[in-house]
């Protein structure tokens, strides 16, 4: 009766043509759902594009908050796909970021007065991956040895992370001069990563782009990335082949926690300059769907990391401009998003429309 | 075997299905899964529809219930034509298949299941006289999710039976059974097919025939062998196993061995006086191997000894589901033993004395998604140094693709875009690339075409000049074939050892599959 | 259907292209005369909490001001550095005064402030200050001085309070609250245990509708006679009357968002503040400082009591309330004991505002601890 829609894999183009194809229809299905989501909440879509257009890349001042937005993205973007490409569910990148940051924090706050002041943003640096890969083994771990879901323990992890993070700045880092109000002293300057002239720009997206080259040279170049990419496909053939998952597993995982503990640093030395609150507000989340933006490829990481900063940087303009509500903004990102998923998801596939029933064509399809 | 001819309720003529090959999707390559199918299924009776794996039986029964159209060919139900556009057309027909996989929702409960089957109403009271109609026990109310298997079956076959349906389809109904529950399954199905039903068994299990079926077709390769042969009253299990077992397998020699071919591949199995010496050095020695089993299942294999000598071909022959696949994932190192022994040139096993050829090509053996070049890595790198061996990788792959003749665009395409013939060979080269003492190569040529069958063949003869072969297959003529020495397994156990040259050979293999040889007979060849 | 969608794609994509060769400058004719204001908001304004209670004052400062004002606004900036973007937008886009209306806020307007010298800053709860930047808090702990003695005159004397994060505004309310608790218990005569008549439990969070909820339960099992709410949403109030157990909202009228048993609850004016502040910068009389805002300016209230508030009760309560907005403020007037039991505020003294600003110590009276 009527038709049903069925949906075929479709292997025939060639991957360049369908990574082309797949960017196409995902714009597209975002650009279809967006547009309706303007048109619910009563606004033209075109001025809504308009609007955002002109929020993300009408100035100098906007491009620039754009790559402040890209920065943290692309690094918890790199950090979920090096993951994904071995069929591991990092969804704690966001912890994983707060404790970057808790560990660098540290480094700037109580580093010993002899330390050498040029010495302590690298160590910051390196605390803050050190602190996110830290925050990784536990799941690591417990995936690698005991098969329990790394996507449960990286889960709940996110909000102990929050909540020790909040302990720290409610409690014992609270800045003694702050009036008893929450957060810990400004981080002193020496530790703050330097900025691009006059902007917010600050070296965490330089550092962010060499990572996403060096990630790709791992995968594609060194042994241990070929022994991922295999267990990616097929952890049988890497069984065939007999490498070592657990190691694997393990070593994925705390590097994808020390990319996602680099974010967290970057944006506390580079922007916030104070553990807070705030600070945790979904970059680590975020940054799975740039992972899947990119389709796991590492180098599409920064592209889709600036097409999703350039998306949240411009939708300012739609609250200020048009006057839409904050919430239509939110489910404009929720349809972009899935827009985009769709549409990488259609990209592969072919919709065939079949019969089902002999009643007449009442579908026009 | 003249009877009443009335118009069988379903029959079948001349269907044929081919599917693109995916492998060679852009070359336009066709599997033909099934060739000018002839099939009748009458009302009454019980149907045993016998075939290995890939014989074409699930294509066979998705066009009879209208998932897949035929290319060509007919149906007839009750002698009127009949043409199936999609499964609810084949409901209406009064055809209904009970999948491998049930189609039930594990939340609901079975009166709901069946409501949203047939659009009826939830009623627990329908639902429990209809099942007491067809003498299928089931408690309405109980969630699937807390059935048993046995149970969600039963509720799979009332969701057809409550539609009215005729011509009863059951894909390997027992083998999500346990053994208590396959005969109140007979007992259900002989019911049904008395009530004026025909009921189609799809199995490729011999022993599940002779207490449940009426009369048997055998699928090979997407041919009907024999079709509607009914049961003989003067036979205890009703036909002769042996016979079918060989109908299923083919007693056919592969057709390479006729044809033009390298001389290696006419000479056929290992002739005992080619290698010299019955006593020459043993390569691999296998004691008390046992596998690791899950909780309250029995190994996969118990107790297994066999030796191999260098320049030897052992076939280990088996259905499947007999513990040949996992002792070939262990003999190839993917898994390991609960205890036992496995030497290779007199040293404990070590993985990289072995070359291993995984049945599974596209899963184990290689990537779908890597290139050649990277494949070729993938049991041969080595295990120091960071940066991976690409170069080495390339120039090894172009040695492979030469070296059995693949067929491929060149070392950096996917190993997803070879077909299986060649992507098995691209496998082989790559393991006798290793020069290990032992081969393992499981299920070499299933699913190949004859060509390649005759390269992979020439392949495995070659390397058994220098290295002890283990070749575990499910084809008893390959073995014979090959190898001088068959191992027949049947429950995790060596069954018997068969010689190749005895002119008996394959009646005896077919039987030890078969599980029909005594036992007491195969302890004393393997103890030889 | 599809096509009108697809051709905004594409116009959408032609805009990228163009308007990345332009700027686009904010056209000065829109701002004539009227003056700008821009507020940004922490959630969004439907949060039925912190942020509505701002919304409604805006859209009352609106009221009062009608077209003399260009109003904008930005909901759900939780992290400083949104703020930081936002705030500056808004500071490029000419708006004469930008408020920000909560404490994170304060560190991005801080720094933002220094890069626009004339635009006028105006932080919330904050203590950060420059010429061009103030601060606005309303003195809750008025109104939470008056909601404990209305409950100290009904005779509750077991009081649990589900306490948000321990930071000074809350510890202040509490400690208000509790001051108000005993002097109402010792007009209505009710014997009370000095060291326990309000225990005090905490969310650690600022809303978790989850936990307000079952901490509320857990003070009800422990017997307590009446639930203070401190989160701004009424999940805890609404848990109480579930239980049968009078509660006090608090941020705004728990009662309406479907506490019915609430008694009253204390609730922020922000409307008067806003109104007040627009003015002066409308006028030109602005200037930076640090403004608390009590019932003499309308800052704080109560919202209208329940049924079972007997009438002498609030009648005594609303003679207090307009002693108060008098600019009597008698919330932390000594002499005032801490939980130690050293005197902290000698009799007939007041507690100065730097030390209420940074309070972390609780009077007598509340049963808990503050965590470290």
């Amino acid at each position: 009766m009527g038709f049903r829609f069925v949906v075929e894999p479709w292997t025939a183009a060639a991957p360049k043509r369908r990574a082309a194809l797949s960017l196409c229809t995902a714009l597209a299905a975002a650009g279809v759902l967006g547009s309706l989501v303007f048109a619910l909440a009563g606004v033209a879509p075109g001025a809504a594009w308009l609007a955002m257009a002109r929020g993300a890349l009408g100035s100098a001042y906007s491009l620039s908050e754009i790559l402040v937005k890209a920065a943290p993205l692309t690094l918890t973007g790199l950090a979920v796909a090096l993951c994904c490409r071995i069929n591991l569910w990092n969804i704690g990148a966001e912890g994983q970021f707060v404790f970057g940051a808790i560990a660098s924090c540290a480094v700037g706050l109580f580093a010993p007065a002899w330390c050498p002041p040029h010495l302590l943003l690298p160590l910051a640096l390196a605390a803050g991956a050190a602190g996110g890969a830290a925050w990784a083994l536990g799941p690591a771990l417990l995936k690698a040895r005991l098969g329990v879901s790394e996507i449960l323990t990286t889960l709940l992890l996110n909000y102990v992370a929050v909540l020790f993070m909040e302990h720290l700045y409610f409690g014992p880092w609270r800045d003694p001069e702050g009036m008893g109000f929450p957060g810990t002293a400004e981080l002193p300057d020496f530790v703050w990563l330097p900025t691009f002239g006059d902007t917010r720009m600050h070296w965490g997206l330089p550092l962010a782009l060499v990572l996403a080259l060096a990630l790709w040279w791992l995968l594609a170049r060194t042994r241990w990335g070929f022994r991922a990419r295999v267990l990616g496909e097929s952890p049988k053939a890497a069984a065939y082949a007999g490498f070592r998952a657990v190691r694997i597993t393990v070593t994925a995982l705390c590097l994808s926690g020390a990319l996602a503990g680099l974010a967290g640093a970057g944006e506390l030395l580079g922007v916030q300059h104070h553990l807070q609150d705030g600070l945790a507000t979904g970059l680590g989340f975020t940054g799975i769907i740039v992972a899947f933006l990119a389709r796991l490829n590492v180098l599409a990481v920064p592209f889709a990391a600036l097409l999703l900063g350039g998306m949240l940087v411009g939708a300012d303009q739609l609250q200020t401009d048009l006057r839409l509500p904050g919430t239509a903004i939110l489910a404009l990102q929720a349809a972009l998003l899935f827009g985009a998923l769709l549409g990488e998801f259609l990209a592969g596939k072919r919709v065939r429309v079949v019969r089902t029933g002999k009643r007449e064509d009442r579908h026009g399809a | 075997m003249l009877e009443k001819q009335e118009p069988p309720l379903l029959s079948c003529r001349g269907l044929t299905k081919r599917f693109a090959s995916p492998a060679e999707a852009s070359g336009g390559g066709f599997v033909l899964a099934n060739a000018g199918v002839d099939l009748d299924l009458r009302a009454g009776r019980v149907h045993a529809l016998l075939g290995e794996n890939g014989a074409g039986k699930s294509t066979l029964m998705s066009m009879l219930s209208g998932w897949h159209r035929p290319d060509a060919g007919t149906l007839a139900l009750r002698g009127a034509p009949l043409v199936l556009g999609s499964p609810a057309a084949a409901m209406r027909a009064g055809i209904g298949m009970v999948h491998q996989r049930f189609s039930l929702v594990e939340a609901l409960t079975g009166a709901e299941n069946l409501a949203l089957a047939d659009g009826g109403r939830v009623s627990a009271r329908r639902t429990k006289e209809l099942a007491q109609r067809f003498g299928l026990a089931l408690d309405p109310g109980k969630r699937v999710s807390e059935m048993s298997m046995g149970e969600r079956q039963r509720l799979e076959i009332l969701k057809l039976l409550a539609r009215d349906a005729h011509i009863l389809i059951l894909d390997e109904p027992t083998s999500v059974l346990a053994p208590a529950e396959i005969s109140g399954l007979y007992a259900s199905l002989r019911r049904l097919a008395d009530q004026g039903r025909a009921v189609v068994l799809i199995t490729h299990k011999l022993s599940e025939i002779a207490g449940a079926a009426d009369e048997v077709s055998v699928l090979r390769r997407g041919r009907m062998i024999a079709h509607n042969l009914p049961r003989d009253p003067a036979l205890a299990d009703g036909w002769d196993m042996a016979e079918l077992s060989r109908l299923m397998v083919g007693r056919d020699v592969p057709d390479c061995v006729a044809s033009s071919v390298p001389p290696s591949c006419v000479l056929g199995a290992q002739d005992d006086g080619l290698q010299g010496a019955e006593h020459s050095e043993t390569t691999l020695s296998v004691r008390g191997l046992t596998a690791q089993s899950g909780q309250g299942e029995p190994p996969a294999f118990a107790d297994v000894d066999f030796e191999i000598a260098r320049g030897e071909i052992l076939a280990i022959v088996g259905v499947a589901g007999n513990g040949q696949e996992a002792l070939a994932a262990t003999l190839g190192g993917m898994e390991r033993p609960a205890r036992g022994k496995i030497t290779i040139q007199g040293r404990p096993y070590d993985r990289a004395l072995v070359a291993y050829v995984p049945e599974d090509r596209h899963g184990a053996g290689t990537v779908p998604n890597l290139t050649l070049a990277e494949n070729m890595l993938l049991s041969t790198t080595r295990s120091r140094g960071a940066i991976f061996a690409r170069g080495a990788g390339s120039r090894a792959a172009r040695k492979a693709l030469e070296a059995l003749n693949v067929t491929a665009s060149g070392v950096n395409a996917l190993a997803r875009e070879l077909s299986g013939g060649n992507l098995q060979k691209f496998i082989l080269a790559r393991e006798l690339s290793k020069g290990a003492p032992l081969l393992v190569v499981e299920q070499p040529t299933q699913g190949l075409d004859v060509l390649a069958v005759c390269d992979v063949h020439a392949a495995i003869l070659k390397a058994a000049e220098t290295a002890a072969v283990a070749l575990v297959t499910g084809d008893p003529a390959e073995a014979l074939a090959l190898a001088r020495r068959v191992a027949v397994v049947y429950r995790g156990r060596i069954a018997g050892v068969v010689a190749a040259g005895d002119a008996d050979a394959f009646e005896r293999i077919s039987r030890l599959m078969a599980g029909l040889a005594p036992v007491e007979a195969a302890l004393a060849e393997v103890a030889r | 259907m599809r096509a009108p969608k697809i051709s905004a794609v594409l116009l959408s994509l032609a805009a990228l292209a163009l308007f990345s060769l332009t700027t686009a400058a904010q056209p000065a004719w829109a701002a004539a005369k009227k003056t700008r204001v821009a507020f940004v908001l922490l959630e969004s304004i439907n949060d039925q909490g912190w942020t509505t209670a701002h919304h409604d004052g805006i859209e009352y400062m609106k009221k009062s001001l009608g077209n003399q004002v260009e109003v904008s606004y930005t909901e759900n900036v939780l992290s400083p550095t949104d703020a930081e973007r936002v705030i500056r937008n808004y500071a490029r886009q000419g708006y004469d005064i930008i408020f920000g209306t909560t404490f994170s806020h304060m560190q991005p307007m801080y720094k933002v402030a220094a890069e626009f010298p004339n635009v006028k800053f105006m932080n919330c709860s904050g203590f950060k200050t420059r010429p061009n930047m103030g601060t606005y808090m309303v003195r809750v702990e008025q109104g939470e001085y008056l909601a404990g003695y209305m409950a100290g005159l009904m005779g509750f004397k077991d009081v649990g309070t589900v306490a948000t994060q321990p930071i000074p505004e809350v510890v202040r309310g509490i400690n208000a609250f509790t001051l108000g608790l005993e002097r109402g218990l010792t007009e209505s005569k009710t014997k009370f245990d000095p060291n326990k008549v309000n225990t005090i439990v905490w969310l650690k969070s600022w809303r978790d509708a989850v936990n307000e909820t079952t901490l509320a339960e857990v003070l009800v099992a422990q017997k307590h006679d009446l639930i203070r709410q401190m989160a701004d949403t009424s999940d805890s109030s609404k848990a109480a009357c579930l239980k049968g157990v009078p509660a006090v909202g608090y941020g705004t009228d728990a009662a309406k968002y479907g506490a019915s048993c609430a008694l009253t609850s204390t609730i922020f004016q922000w409307g008067p503040v806003y109104t007040d502040i627009v003015k002066q910068v409308m006028a030109g009389t602005w200037k930076s400082e640090q403004i608390f805002s009590g019932f003499e300016g309308g800052g704080v209230g109560l919202a209208s009591f329940g049924k079972a508030v007997p009438k002498a009760v609030a009648a005594k309560v609303l003679a207090l309330k307009a002693k108060m907005a008098k600019g009597d403020d008698m919330s932390f007037v000594g002499p005032i004991v801490d939980q130690a039991g050293v005197e902290r505020v000698k009799k007939g003294q007041k507690l100065p505002d730097q030390e209420l600003l940074a309070m972390r110590w609780f009077v007598k009276g509340v049963f808990g601890k503050l965590p470290e």
